[in-house]
């Protein structure tokens, strides 16, 4: 059983969550309990394989999976590696809470949530699991497609709008990667990461303006998932649009773009490769523009909701700009930030789906209402110092650690300016929305409002702070693998296919 | 060589063509443009594994294996991949659309708030302009 986990580890995440898909489909739409029992074994085997992944790649061993057994540049290769173990774990346990908010809640579902709620978590698995090209884009559209059916559900007019320019977005981003894909494939001959690597260095000085056309089509188009500035206004309203818990999961979607862009500037264009340096000072630019945009925009909130949108964005630019400082240090920090950015979403989504905003002051002041009413209030302060980076959550220590990478580098002053006055106006937003909602009492506890799922992620968050150590070591690693492309590269097109058992009474053209 | 020049004409042509529909931000006009879009990026897909006249991508006995004897099969399988998607999503896009179209009344694709608001002013103003019958003296223009 165990070997047989280890040897499939890299397609169980995404073979159990489209398998669940398919049960939930196939159980019936009306019978919902059914349903709830499917995704939550599913979601429980991926936490397990998750932290199967996370344990076996800590002591550096690397999850090479090739599809229907095909040599790695000819087939399509999955990887688990320490960036793709840390973005497993995440998804599923975000995947666990969203789903104990959606059950526990007793919020009404829409037709075929769980389908379409597992089919997003399949496309996220496989996005953080792929080491092709084209596969990352078929990925990328089956979680798309998915949010496109979750955002859509209990539609009214403004959900309708806001999914119309989300989808149009998506669209033409997907047409935009298709052009990259293309291009790589026309110039270098493959789509495989790790081969593509190596050949685009190799490439002869008439392609070199082609395969440089494509990285920066690819950037472009992962910039529209992680919402870097010219390209970020579709999130807001979309993440206002979408029901909470179901933009708790969304939160992991802007990192989908994070992760792409991080295995771009390491692995397809690695350092000291073609237009590395070209791709990080445009991205040393735009992502922290990103940032102090994205923090005016959180100033300017009026609802929790935006704020939050516009928290996510601004940790997009947050981890962007890490990865294109490129320091081992500033990519551990960034690892560390990431995970305790996103939990931090997550939370502050899920506390929000407990707020009514639509009834303010309330008169819930019986003891029961109001102790409820301190932890909603303490969950947001968690949340909110994660996202605006304060002591003693990991939000500081992720941006002390990408702060003190970029002393050496050329751009600090401007790094280091852009990071902190975000993080001021970031407090300051967060102050205020914090002290209009539960001082002035803005809004009130919505009914069936459940406090287990928000309690679990501020409790991880509260443990990511207690073992940020062997945390940090494990972000190290992973920093320092990624610095090396060599290490997945060498895995990725040295793995060898399993040899099929020779079955004794085969003989050639007996079956025919 | 010409052949070449006509296929990037093509695709070039369809694309500027899309993009020119996407941004007239009308649901319709939308649609057809990201269409119009699809159609260029599944014809580059294909003919980025190479322009070949007569050549099939099924190995036949005999004929060595190598691409210039037979056409590349893999730009073949990405771009049927890329118009099942392409087709399906334009599907989740037209319902969107009739669904935008029925809870605003009007096509536009930004139904409230913003430069949307402006260009359907602005509309609205040539249309007024256009049609104006000057009013009997004495009364208040509308």
């Amino acid at each position: 059983m165990m070997a047989f986990a280890l040897q499939h580890l890299a397609i169980l995440p995404i073979a159990i969550a489209l398998l669940a898909a398919a049960l939930t489909l196939l159980v019936g739409e009306r019978r919902l309990a059914q349903q709830r029992a499917i995704v939550w074994v599913a979601i429980g085997l991926m936490l397990l394989c998750a932290v199967l992944a996370v344990y076996r790649t800590s002591s550096g061993q690397m999850f090479v999976y090739l599809m229907s057994n095909w040599r790695a540049p000819f087939g399509i290769a999955l990887v688990i590696d320490k960036l793709s173990a840390i973005m497993l774990l995440l998804t599923a346990l975000i995947g666990a809470v969203v789903m104990a908010a959606q059950t526990r809640g007793g919020r009404p579902v829409g037709t075929y949530f769980y389908p379409l709620f597992m089919l997003q978590l399949m496309g996220l698995n496989g996005a953080f699991l792929t080491a092709d090209l084209f596969n990352l884009f078929v990925f990328f559209e089956v979680l798309l497609a998915a949010s496109y059916g979750m955002l859509l559900q209990h539609a009214d007019r403004v959900r309708t709008n806001a999914a119309t320019h989300y989808v149009v977005i998506n669209l033409l981003g997907s047409a935009l990667f298709l052009i990259a894909a293309a291009l790589l494939y026309g110039v270098t001959g493959t789509l495989n990461m790790a081969d593509l690597s190596q050949k685009i260095n190799a490439v002869g000085p008439q392609s070199r303006a082609l395969v440089a056309a494509a990285g920066f089509l690819l950037l472009v188009v992962f910039a529209i998932k992680a919402a870097l500035l010219p390209l970020n206004f579709w999130l807001t309203g979309t993440y206002r649009a979408a029901t909470l818990p179901v933009a708790a999961l969304f939160a992991l979607m802007t990192k989908v773009g994070v992760v792409a862009i991080a295995r771009t500037l390491t692995l397809i264009y690695p350092d000291g490769g073609l237009i590395n340096a070209h791709m990080s000072q445009a991205l040393l630019v735009i992502a922290p523009l990103t940032m102090l945009v994205a923090a005016c925009g959180a100033l300017s909130a009026r609802d929790v909701s935006t704020l939050i949108g516009w928290s996510v964005v601004g940790s997009a630019g947050m981890l962007v700009t890490a990865f294109a400082v490129g320091e081992p240090k500033a990519i551990s920090g960034a690892l560390f930030y990431l995970i305790g950015s996103t939990l931090a979403t997550a939370l502050l989504f899920l506390n929000a789906a407990n707020l009514d905003q639509a009834s303010a002051r309330a008169t819930t002041d019986t003891d029961s209402g109001s102790r409820r009413w301190a932890w909603t209030g303490a969950f947001f302060l968690i949340g909110a110092a994660v996202m605006a980076g304060l002591p003693p959550f990991s939000g500081f220590i992720g941006k002390a650690t990408i702060l003190a990478a970029s002393t050496s580098h050329p751009a600090q002053t401007w790094l280091w300016t852009v990071v902190l006055l975000a993080a001021l106006l970031s407090i300051l937003a967060y102050a205020r929305m914090g002290s209009r909602l539960f001082w002035k009492r803005d809004a009130a506890l919505a009914p069936g409002s459940s406090f287990v799922p928000a309690g679990v992620l501020a409790i991880a968050l509260a443990s990511l702070t207690m073992f940020a150590a062997p945390v940090q070591r494990y972000t190290d690693q992973a920093a320092a693998e990624l610095k090396r492309p060599q290490i997945m590269i060498g895995n990725v097109l040295g793995k060898i296919p399993q040899q099929k058992p020779v079955a004794p009474t085969a003989t050639p053209g007996a079956n025919k | 060589m010409s052949l070449a020049l006509l296929v990037a004409l093509g695709v070039g042509v369809l694309m500027a063509c899309g993009v020119y529909l996407l941004l007239r931000a009308r649901s319709f006009d939308m649609v057809l443009g990201l269409t119009l879009i699809s159609y260029a990026v599944n014809l580059f897909i294909f003919f980025m594994g190479r322009l070949a006249v007569g050549k099939a991508a099924i190995i036949r006995a005999g004929v060595p294996e190598n691409l210039t004897n037979y056409a590349d099969p893999l730009p073949q399988a990405l771009v049927l991949t890329a118009i099942v998607i392409s087709f399906g999503m334009t599907a989740v896009l037209l319902a969107v659309a009739v669904r935008s179209y029925v809870e605003n009344g009007h096509d536009h694709v930004d139904a409230d708030g913003g430069l949307d608001v402006a260009t359907n002013v602005a509309t609205d103003v040539v249309t007024e302009v256009v049609n104006y019958v000057p009013p009997p003296t004495g009364q208040t223009p509308q």
